[in-house]
């Protein structure tokens, strides 16, 4: 077998009341794992502006140069302003860079409109916890100066008339005459949005009510689903008070950059031909793998934990090609994730039915146990005895870490292995067949 | 069908009678009344919503059960053909997931309804259903209830669910044509077409199934 390199450090993990317990130790440092570089396997992923552990001062350059182009006329010195911001962009490469736009968003829009009471709007997944943590880990209280508002999917909601009827928005997120969405690319649940209209979605899910995203994931198949936010983002009521998008842009091998737009769906047209293009052979690697153990170590929900810079849940979810947009795309879960071992994680009701759990403490394991009915769950004591009896249960040797990374996998030799010599198949796959098929799809060409 | 494995409870010295832990129960276990939050215990799921709504006060609190109480509609004790003339008139599978978190099917949200459930949160009570997160199984939910001509009525001030269009209002199957023709990137008339023939599948929650007529 071909000798890789050492693996990677991963993003930390910040201490959490959302999580398991804390790790004592990262999938990283477990003996043999090594690592795979994303240009390694795909070289004409272009090399990104920053990866973990840059200065962030090169993201608040590329915030500024992106708002250059926008045209921010209409905020006047005294009007109130929101700067929504939503709670997965701080999953994005341990979230310097995230954090780092939107600070950047709110001194430059109060450099250019001498408006001092920008406040920032933070949209929470699930409960306002996750918002409190990460507004102090980021400083983000000092940086706006108290001027937070903090929410989630329960919280009153605001009526807004739309195309296809009445849906409801969280009222705090609206409640300014003017709003400015920070958002990012990552293409993580491209089951739900199949990156047709994917910089939308936050409209139907971090600023709308739990009926409409209900809508979203109940009342449309997915190829449709993208029809709520759009409605939402054409309302009277959003484009009255909508000034600009500035997008984070990624790619596997890191952040990519800054974009940023009063025409979102321009905007939304342009991230989607580059990220078809950046993580579709990605994805499609992911789905070539025969079988392999899914180790969760980064700092987030299990689902949205990253290896080379990709998402846990577009493995869970393969080997269905989501992005073709012809076909209905149900996996009832990927045959070849043969065991998902649990070092660290935010706890959430993730359901992956027919897959073994192997928890890397007791505590995990009853916290697994008590929150979902249908984990098969089994216990170890520490991540090693993890994987013994991960290996043990499974027959495969094949391991990949999610771990936050970007740039590269952490993995075991035995999937490093695999993922090198199926990458040229794949990457010759998407260009010739796949990438047109997709691009025409989405009128893209 | 839910286990629950713990409920919460109230520290009154804490309570200042605000009523937010009221608008999010998804079983109105937790009420104010004269300006103290009160817990049925038998009603709670152990969603923690409530403590959630309560962080600047701090006045609810965890308490695990010495046994996991479990909570289930049986689906078999009520006329098949009624729990699958609801489910058929919201477009469910009786047997999918409308539940995420509690795996509750639609079949015994019917049921549940057929034995007398008429609001979401009785149905909560009764089946487990939006018993953890309920961000996306409320509006199945709605679907169902509408389907068996039972209205959810609110007012303005409650904002627990919001029942206007949470149910079939809005739905692939009655995008107006004009909007379907204004954004084809959404292939709304192609799924619409495709619907007329029986199912489409959704992942990760309950297909939308047409029984075929
Ligand atoms: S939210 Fe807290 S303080 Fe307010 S009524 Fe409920 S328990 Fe009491
Ligand atoms: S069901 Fe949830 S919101 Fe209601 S009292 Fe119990 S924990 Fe609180």
């Amino acid at each position: 077998m071909t000798a890789f390199a050492p693996t990677v450090m991963p993003p930390p993990i910040p201490r959490s009341a959302m999580g398991y317990r804390y790790p004592p130790s990262r999938a990283a440092e477990l003996p043999g794992m090594v690592s795979v570089t994303v240009r390694d396997l795909f070289s004409d992923i272009p090399a990104p502006l920053m990866v973990l552990g840059d200065d962030t001062d090169k993201i608040r350059a590329a915030t500024v140069a992106a708002l250059n182009g926008v045209d921010l006329a209409r905020i006047g010195p005294n009007d109130s302003v929101n700067i929504l911001c939503s709670e997965h962009g701080f999953a994005m490469m341990g979230g310097d860079a995230y954090a780092e736009t939107v600070r950047a968003v709110k001194d430059e829009v109060e450099r250019r409109t001498g408006n001092r009471k920008l406040r920032l709007a933070f949209s929470s997944a699930t409960n306002t916890l996750e918002g409190q943590e990460i507004i102090a880990q980021y400083k983000l209280d000092e940086h706006f100066e108290g001027r937070i508002v903090q929410f989630g999917p329960y919280d009153k909601g605001v009526e807004i008339q739309t195309e296809i009827g009445v849906l409801y928005g969280i009222g705090a997120a609206y409640k300014a005459q003017h709003i400015i969405y920070v958002h990012y690319d990552d293409p993580r649940e491209t089951h739900f949005h199949r990156l047709n209209g994917r910089a939308l979605k936050a409209f139907t899910m971090s600023y709308a009510r739990i009926e409409t995203r209900g809508i979203f994931h109940n009342n449309f198949p997915t190829s449709s689903a993208n029809i709520v936010p759009r409605a939402l983002y054409e309302s009277p009521f959003v484009q009255e008070k909508f000034v600009c998008a500035v997008m984070l842009r990624s790619s596997p091998s890191g952040i990519m950059g800054v974009d940023a737009a009063r025409d979102l769906i321009a905007l939304d047209k342009r991230m989607t031909k580059e990220l078809l293009r950046y993580f579709g052979k990605m994805i499609h690697l992911f789905d070539s793998i025969d079988d392999c153990i899914a180790v969760m170590d980064g700092h987030r929900w299990l689902h949205y934990q990253h290896a080379g810079g990709l998402t846990s849940c577009n493995l869970f979810f393969g080997p269905v090609d989501h992005l073709d947009l012809e076909i209905d795309s149900k996996s009832p879960g990927n045959p070849a994730v043969k065991a998902v071992v649990v070092n660290y994680a935010w706890k959430s009701a993730f359901t992956l039915k027919n897959i073994p759990f192997v928890a890397a403490h007791p505590k995990i394991a009853s916290s697994l146990e008590r929150q979902n009915l249908h984990y098969k769950v089994l216990s170890a004591d520490t991540l090693e005895q993890a994987m013994e009896k991960a290996y043990a249960l499974t027959r495969t040797r094949k391991v990949i870490i999610f771990d936050g990374s970007y740039g590269a996998i952490n993995c075991s030799p035995e999937l490093a292995d695999e993922l090198v010599r199926k990458a040229p198949a794949v990457s010759k796959e998407v260009d010739e067949v796949l990438m047109p098929k997709w691009l025409s799809q989405r009128r893209l060409t | 069908m839910i286990n629950i494995t713990q409920v919460v409870k109230v520290i009154d010295e804490k309570c200042i009678g605000c009523k937010q832990c009221d608008q999010v129960c998804p079983t109105e276990a937790i009420k104010t009344v004269d300006r103290l939050a009160r817990v049925d215990k038998d009603l709670c799921t152990g969603c923690n919503k409530c403590i959630e709504a309560c962080m600047d006060h701090g006045a609810i609190k965890r308490e695990f059960l010495d046994a996991p109480r479990r909570v289930v509609t049986d689906s078999g004790t009520v006329d098949r053909s009624q729990l699958e003339k609801i489910c058929a008139a919201a477009l469910l599978d009786p047997e999918e997931a409308i539940c995420l978190c509690t795996a509750t099917t639609a079949g015994e949200v019917a049921a549940a309804i057929l034995k007398g459930g008429r609001t979401p949160e009785a149905l909560s009570v009764m089946t487990g259903v939006r018993g953890v997160c309920a961000i996306w199984c409320t509006g199945p939910v709605i679907r169902l209830l509408e389907a068996a001509s039972i209205k959810v009525e609110r007012s303005s001030r409650d904002w627990r669910v919001y029942p206007e269009n949470a149910g079939m209002a809005i739905g692939i199957w009655n995008v107006p044509p004009e909007v379907a023709d204004k954004y084809p990137e959404y292939r709304i008339r192609e799924n619409q077409e495709r619907l007329k023939h029986g199912r489409i599948e959704v992942p990760m929650f309950a297909n939308i199934e047409r029984t075929p007529s």
